[in-house]
């Protein structure tokens, strides 16, 4: 059976995915910026954004591209600071009707060695990839 | 050395239950990642348990061979939810992804 695998970790208590609405509020060019993704935490995602615009242009490129493969269902843009190290990334979160183990590290492999890797100079300890 | 880090991520594995509890998801994602980390670390050769040596074995991978690097990110979050957020739900889904992730990093430190 085919079905949805949403990697998002979902709060108990809060809505986890932001309108487009909330994210464009001031930030127009942000907003169409990240046209195609879901956004998680979009207050995060716009400040951390604010400082690194350079990535704009990469990460909107992503949604279509990432849509074309097989069995991706929808791409979610998050951010993440690291409590204990406090370091701070976006990840690219690509969920998928896939549930067999090859298929997704198939798809990994492809959409990182494609999309990811060739930018590496770019967005090497900015962004992450993240297969669900 | 009493176990090896590609032991912790065998146990995970092992540990992986669909009706599991929420709370050996936790666990099974906490030592998927330190089983990964671990081989990743010694291989590389970096010392320490403390300071930002987990950034320093991610950076490490994302110069020498950068899948790994972005692999060990994606484990580093999951197991930081796992650790630290429990407002947050951790699913099945989760710490079967995370078991695939260590395995997989294994498999790429070994080629």
């Amino acid at each position: 059976m085919s079905h949805t695998i949403a990697d998002s970790f979902e709060y108990s208590h809060l809505p986890p995915v932001a309108t487009d609405v909330q994210l464009s509020n001031g930030r127009t060019d942000l907003s169409t910026a990240l046209d195609g993704y879901a956004v998680g935490e979009p207050t995060e995602v716009g400040n951390y954004l604010d400082h690194n615009n350079d990535l704009l242009d990469f990460l909107s490129s992503l949604p279509e591209s990432i849509s074309k493969s097989d069995g991706v269902e929808s791409v979610k843009l998050e951010f993440y600071h690291d409590i204990e190290e406090h370091w701070e990334k976006l990840y690219v979160i690509v969920n998928t009707q896939l549930d067999d183990v090859d298929e997704l590290d198939a798809l990994e492999n492809s959409l990182y060695s494609s999309l990811f890797e060739p930018n590496n100079d770019l967005i090497s300890g900015r962004v992450v990839l993240s297969i669900g | 050395m009493s176990i090896q880090p590609k032991d912790l991520v065998e146990y995970a594995h092992g540990m992986l239950q669909p009706e599991g509890r929420e709370v050996e998801h936790r666990n099974v994602v906490n030592r998927a990642y330190y089983g990964a980390f671990l081989a990743a670390r010694d291989l590389a050769n970096i010392t320490g348990g403390s300071g930002s040596v987990h950034l320093k074995v991610i950076e490490y991978y994302r110069d020498k061979k950068s899948i790994i690097g972005n692999n060990l990110d994606d484990l580093k979050r999951l197991r930081q939810v796992a650790d630290y957020e429990p407002q947050k739900n951790v699913t099945y889904h989760h710490a079967k992804k995370s078991c695939r992730i260590a395995r997989k990093i294994l498999r790429e430190l070994e080629s």
